[in-house]
């Protein structure tokens, strides 16, 4: 699979993975600072 | 010559003094994760409500037994043969310090068996962390600390054996990945029992009664160097161990070994600092502190890791787009060799370490996250993630090839070996994101009672805790049918399995 400049892209399905890993982390991360916020809200 | 042989599958010269050292750790090993396993179960069929088997003098017992025997003995000993296997075997040399080698491996049984004998005749109820006040009998740090000298000679041993491989140049070029892993995991692991010898040498004085005090939150700072350090010695050494498995099954190579390699580096310099987390509600330290050295430091450790999720699926891939599998973004996957256990359960592992491991580790060594998640099953659940979901699962893989390699014997039940990493694997992620399920809700960690029905005052947890709890003990039976299933597997091919000419 070729990448924007050229360069064949050589682990596409691999990248595909690693994005999914990182949504996944963002996600959890974002779900345990909301789950903190409404133990202890701050005003 | 006469001490080497020829391996008729990769053409390497096997030393054979390293080769028995090899297996005597390895079998070792799995006398010790057979322990673990039983004392696994008891403690499970303990936290079912429905069932709570163990009387609670026993269930603290077994517990430190399981720590003991899981995240010492079964780990360090499987570590003591890849340390011998990736240095004599993989750099085609002689083991340096034969005997030295011998006597770390006596220390280790020795010091091992000590501290088994000690926990299950009731003197060091103190579990794997042994807080003080909590006070075993010395003969229990004794042990531990005859096993750390003896995990310290095999370090040594095997940094010899690379300075020998050096002089005789057995090997040209730079030090094979996998062997730069396993040395950076072996620096890991010097730093990591001078830690354990700092702290339990005068905590073993204290048992004998030559040191009235121990500070217990010095101790906590210390102990965590070791106790939790131990556990970046498997990180490193399960890393190192994907991209042999991954070599051997697939027949992938990195893409850049130098990132590679840095990434390993960066797992030396700050992996370490890891261990900080565990004091993040310890009064006795400042927030800057803390702060500083799990806000900052740490993640460059994490970054190390992200390198090695990349770097290791990448190199799968490339390698099975080689052999034809190119269609679409996955076919590589779908036609991946699964029915070899080695690999799936090398997939096993980076998704457990990676998904389950990694992002509830660094999600819960938030300093402010910390807090709600401390000394709850959520903690419980995240290293049963990476030791065991992580570092277990590869170390499994490992075993399928050392099987035939180093044993020279045809891994017996195939069938059964095909699918033993599914079931531990279904059974070990199951038990893990019910621990953490349930632990989010507020379900302690060590506890025997969680349903507090001795208390004076009612404690309820969330009827959906509980129902987690029944799921994480239906994942805990599978677990720990197949471990037994991984057990089996090996024990019968040491004894029934065909030998390979």
């Amino acid at each position: 699979m070729a990448g924007k400049n050229g360069h064949e892209f050589e682990a596409p399905g691999s990248f595909v993975l690693i994005m999914t890993f990182f949504a996944v982390f963002v996600l959890v991360y974002l779900l345990n600072w909301k789950y903190l916020s409404d133990l202890w809200p701050i005003n | 010559m006469e001490d080497f042989r020829v391996c008729p599958a990769t053409g390497l010269k096997v030393h054979k003094p390293a080769e028995l050292l090899i297996k005597i750790n390895a079998v070792t090993a799995i006398v010790f994760i057979l322990i673990g396993g039983l004392m696994a179960l008891l403690l499970a069929l303990t936290k079912i409500p429905a069932i709570h088997l163990l009387p609670s003098d026993l269930f603290y017992r077994f517990l430190t037994l399981h720590g003991i025997a899981m995240l010492v003995a079964w780990i360090i000993f499987f570590e003591a043969a890849i340390l011998y296997f990736t240095s004599a075997v993989l750099l085609n040399c002689r083991l340096a310090a034969v005997k030295v080698a011998w006597l770390a491996y006596g220390l280790m049984l020795g010091g091992a068996l000590m501290a088994a004998v000690e926990i299950l005749i009731g003197n060091a109820d103190c579990m794997f962390t042994s807080y003080p006040p909590l006070q075993a009998h010395h003969l229990y740090y004794l042990g531990v600390i005859l096993f750390a000298v003896g995990a310290i000679l095999v370090c040594c041993v095997f940094f010899g054996t690379l300075a020998v491989a050096k002089h005789e140049k057995t090997y040209e070029g730079s030090l094979p990945l996998v062997t730069f892993g396993a040395a950076a995991a072996a620096i890991i692991a010097i730093v990591t029992l001078a830690h354990g010898a700092i702290i339990f040498v005068p905590t073993w004085l204290w048992a004998l009664g030559v040191i009235q005090h121990i500070d217990a939150p010095a101790y906590r700072l210390i102990f965590w160097g070791f106790g939790h350090s131990s556990q970046q010695i498997n990180v490193c050494a399960m890393v190192a161990v994907w991209y042999l498995i991954a070599a051997v099954t697939v027949g992938a190579k990195p893409v850049n070994q130098r990132v590679c390699r840095t990434a390993f580096v960066l797992y030396i310099l700050f992996i370490d600092i890891a261990s900080e987390h565990h004091i993040l509600v310890d009064p006795g330290f400042s927030a800057a502190h803390k702060a500083w050295n799990t806000g900052y430091f740490m993640h460059l450790a994490v970054l190390a890791s992200m390198i090695h999720a990349l770097a290791v699926p990448s190199a799968i891939e490339i390698a099975l787009r080689k052999k034809g599998h190119t269609q679409g973004y996955f076919e590589w996957l779908k036609k991946a060799p699964w029915g070899n256990p080695s690999f799936s359960a090398m997939v096993w592992s980076i998704a457990g370490f990676g998904f389950l491991g990694g992002i509830t580790g660094v999600t819960f060594g938030t300093e402010q996250i910390n807090i709600i998640a401390h000394n709850t099953w959520r903690i419980t659940g995240h290293f049963h993630s990476t030791v065991v979901a992580g570092t277990t699962m590869s170390f499994m893989g490992l075993t399928y090839i050392v099987l035939p390699l180093i044993f020279r014997k045809e891994v017996a039940f195939p069938k059964l070996a095909k699918f033993q990493p599914h079931v531990f694997g279904v059974g070990i992620w199951t038990m893990a994101i019910f621990m953490m399920f349930s632990g989010s809700f507020g379900m302690p960690r060590r506890h025997w009672d969680i349903t507090f029905s001795d208390a004076a005052f009612s404690i309820p947890f969330d009827q959906t805790a509980m129902m987690a709890l029944h799921i994480f003990g239906v994942g805990a039976i599978i677990a720990v049918i197949g471990g037994g299933m991984f057990v089996l597997v090996s024990v019968a091919t040491l004894l029934i399995g065909k030998d390979i000419k």
